[in-house]
């Protein structure tokens, strides 16, 4: 009788009966993650390509691994490195974290089963060992070269092994503080009063500042600034004595504070897991109310007048608004700005001297990106309206254009803005000159990405559909190399530099910004016009 | 509360911030039975089976199924078995492998469920599909995989939500056969708004009406006390319908 062996079966309780079932929910969340990926051609291109970026990335680290390793061996090794690269790995884990929790699971389908047939625990154990796995050979597959040349740099393969070992509960522990981070974001989120966008703007404003503030402490970290910092006493000391007692098997020595401290960093490991994963189980069992301050209808404003694109753009942006995670493909814009600027954020003052050509780059990005990457895609329920409705999807792709533009206009204003209290009245207005030219290129281009790799695949939860990053890299990439490219002459131009070399800069940049814009327009209205439902 | 009940709720409310969905329901559901829980569309019927079967919290009241108390997951889940309104399926995997991960979930080998499952699959015209990914499933082929992934490891208490809306008449006719097979030793809580169905396979129904239930009773009494067929009764009892388009 299966119901009695259900009992007998299930008699067990705790952490330990809990394993199977969460073992289970892994195995097959990975499985069907692994299948969705080689199912799609698309996805799996992409995924050779970015391979390809990083074996040869990895390549060009393969000398320093290789001094890393020897100096791991060595009289006096750089365990402060040691540290710092540990420091970033629970960096990467938090990020992840709360990254996996903002875009569900894939599986979100699927918890009506899952909670029905298990114990909480597991379900929430089986889940993030899944996103745990998957990051793990993510990452695995970025460090391999290295951590292979660390190997035969310190000439034992010992050494990559313990680095690795040591690596593992770390990145676990991220994971589960990223989650409480973005389940706190999200109570957050529900709880503070105030507008959708305005609540979206602090609370993202909050987030970046301890991004940021991370960011300084690893920094601190690796260059061995640790003393100075308030976070050497709490953090990065016992980081320090974790990795000294790590490296004990291959010759450095590690006093008896340090090894408490490395049972320490384990020990709190361990206990951010019984907190997490008891803190998940509260919190899903509480379902969120819709909040009826959200209801009400908007019409579209007179003044926006009849044109079909711009009645269209007003719908785009109030959805947007209501929904930002369908922006969430331009976190990357975020994180190309920090990595980039990454000196700016130990000296904010650099961010207000620069902050109207911040401006004018990103603004360039989110015009296009913001709503034009995958112009059919994220709306695939509406498709059989859409395409019976009308004729032609120009004014669709416009009204994109346009709702983008707008946004495109706001992040404009912020950096313009501050530009003028900072009395650079000329820049300003050579900025805002350019500014119409770099949006309709923009607008164009993404268009023609969105055109040539859109995607239509729609989460298992049947939440917004991303553009596809084969889409989205090359574009955002391309739009802030051209939009500093654009800055650059401006500044060049006002600031009077050789007319021959303004007459090649510009002569360049403008026909290249027109070409991509209008061609991209251009294949976008004919591959569009041309959609049927057999596209996927 | 008896050992031989198999659902008991007192006062079951859920607030959704300003709206609630569910207003004090009260249940006590013998085992052995199907209970129809009949409803117009947003009456709380999918909000209070939730509560039963603890995916979500009740703001207030508490609630009962084969003894445990619906907030204790852990040992709720051992009791009951959901088939909800979207069936909870892996799109990539085949319909043979998610119905051995759901038996593995609960720890059974797929060797003790099998002969069980396949035989639930024979009766809804599934086995020859089960090879076959999910995602080339059609909306009535995932209603019945999610069916007798509920059912494959006889729970106590199955709870159905809708369990017809997408099947056409003949496959509709299977399922009815099913959730009555089931009630013969174990109890069936069948959500839905289709009046033909509680007609014809529950034992009792309570009717929700704005989140509270307005009557109960066996179908054939409901009609008997308005004085016409259940419809009637359905219609007197949740007020009048809108008025018909001409
Ligand atoms: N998560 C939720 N947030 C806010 N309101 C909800 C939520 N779930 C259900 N409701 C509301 O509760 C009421 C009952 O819904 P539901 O239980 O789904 O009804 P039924 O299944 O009988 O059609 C509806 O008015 C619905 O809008
Ligand atoms: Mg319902």
């Amino acid at each position: 009788m299966i119901r009695d062996r259900l009992a007998r079966l299930t008699g067990s309780r705790g952490w330990i009966s809990a394993s199977h079932p969460a073992a289970v929910i892994a195995r097959t969340e990975i499985r069907t993650g692994v299948r969705a990926v080689l199912d799609n051609t698309r996805q799996l291109a992409a995924f050779g390509l970015m391979a390809l970026f990083v074996v040869q990335m990895q390549i060009t680290t393969v000398w320093q691994a290789l001094d890393v390793g020897e100096s791991l061996v060595a009289s006096d090794p750089p365990i402060e490195a040691v540290a710092g690269a540990f420091a970033g790995l629970l960096a990467v884990g938090i990020y992840s974290g709360i990254h996996q929790l903002s875009t569900g699971s894939d599986s979100a389908g699927v918890r009506p089963l899952l909670l029905t047939s298990v114990a909480p625990r597991s379900v929430v154990l089986g889940q993030t060992l899944a996103e745990y796995l998957k990051l793990l050979g993510l990452l695995g597959g970025l460090v391999a070269l290295p951590l292979l040349a660390i190997g035969a740099g310190a000439a034992t393969p010992l050494v990559p092994l313990v680095l690795v070992v040591g690596a593992l509960p770390l990145l676990w522990g991220g994971l589960l503080v990223g989650h409480l981070a973005g389940l706190t974001i999200q109570t957050a989120y529900r709880r503070v009063p105030g507008a959708r966008i305005v609540r979206g703007l602090v609370i993202g404003g909050l987030t970046l500042g301890a991004v940021i503030w991370w960011l300084q402490v690893v920094e601190a970290q690796r260059i061995g600034d640790a003393a100075s910092n308030l976070l050497s006493i709490t953090s990065i000391g016992p980081l320090q004595a974790y990795a000294r007692t790590l490296l004990v098997p291959v010759g450095v020595s590690a006093t008896p504070v340090d090894a408490v401290l490395a049972l320490g960093v384990l020990l709190a490991v361990l206990a951010t897991t019984a907190i997490v994963v008891r803190v998940e189980i509260a919190h899903d069992a509480r379902e969120r109310p819709e909040r009826s301050a959200s209801a009400g209808s908007r019409s579209v404003p007179i003044a926006i007048g009849s044109r079909p694109s711009l009645r269209l753009g007003w719908r785009y942006l109030v959805l947007g608004i209501r929904n930002p995670s369908r922006f969430s493909h331009l976190m990357f814009l975020l994180i190309m700005l920090v990595s980039v600027g990454g000196s700016a954020l130990t000296n904010p003052s650099l961010l207000i001297q620069y902050a109207p050509e911040v401006g004018v780059v990103l603004a360039t990005a989110v015009a296009g990106g913001a709503y034009c990457l995958n112009p059919l895609g994220d709306d695939r329920d509406q498709h059989s309206l859409v395409l019976t409705a009308s004729p032609t999807l120009r004014p669709l792709l416009r009204a994109r254009g346009v709702a983008g533009m707008v946004l495109a206009s706001v992040v404009l204003a912020l950096g313009l803005g501050v530009g003028l209290l900072d009395g650079r009245f000329l820049d300003v207005a050579g900025f805002l000159a350019l500014a119409p030219v770099l949006f309709l290129a923009s607008v164009g281009t993404a268009l023609g990405f969105g055109a040539a790799v859109p995607s239509y695949e729609p989460n298992e939860d049947g939440g917004t559909i991303q553009p596809s990053s084969m889409a989205t890299m090359p574009f955002l990439l391309g739009a802030l190399v051209l939009g500093s490219v654009a800055v650059v002459l401006v500044l060049a131009t006002i600031g009077g530099s050789s007319a021959r070399l303004l007459a090649v800069g510009w002569g360049i940049l403008l026909p290249t910004l027109a070409a991509s814009g209008v061609l991209g327009y251009r294949y976008a209205v004919k591959r569009f016009d041309g959609l049927t439902l057999d596209a996927y | 509360m008896p050992p031989s009940t198999a659902i008991y709720a007192d006062s079951l409310v859920k607030q959704y911030g300003s709206t609630t969905a569910v207003r004090g329901v009260d249940l006590d559901v013998p085992a052995g039975c199907v209970y129809g829980f009949l409803g117009p569309n947003g009456a709380g019927k999918t909000t209070t089976m939730r509560m039963l079967t603890g995916l979500v919290t009740p703001s207030t009241g508490s609630a009962h199924v084969a003894g445990v108390d619906c907030t204790d997951r852990e040992r709720l889940v051992e009791e009951i078995g959901l088939l909800p309104e979207t069936p909870p399926l892996y799109e990539k995997l085949t319909g043979r492998e998610q119905l051995q991960f759901a038996a593995d979930l609960r720890g059974l080998d797929w060797e003790t469920v099998a002969d069980r499952s396949l035989s639930l699959c024979a009766d809804l015209a599934l086995r020859d599909d089960l090879d076959q990914r999910i995602e080339e499933y059609s909306k009535g082929m995932r209603q019945k995989a999610a069916l007798v992934q509920a059912l494959q490891h006889d729970p106590a208490v199955l709870f159905a939500d809708e369990p017809t809306s997408n099947l056409d008449p003949r496959v509709s006719a299977m399922v009815r056969e099913l959730l009555v097979d089931h009630a013969e030793d174990g109890t069936v809580f069948l959500s839905t708004h289709v009046l033909s169905l509680v007609e014809e396979v529950a034992d009792t129904v309570g009717v929700l009406h704005e989140g509270r239930i307005v009557a109960e009773g066996p179908p054939e009494q409901l009609s008997t006390d308005v004085g016409g067929d259940l419809e009637d009764a359905f219609l007197s009892i949740t007020g009048t319908p809108d008025p018909a388009p001409q």
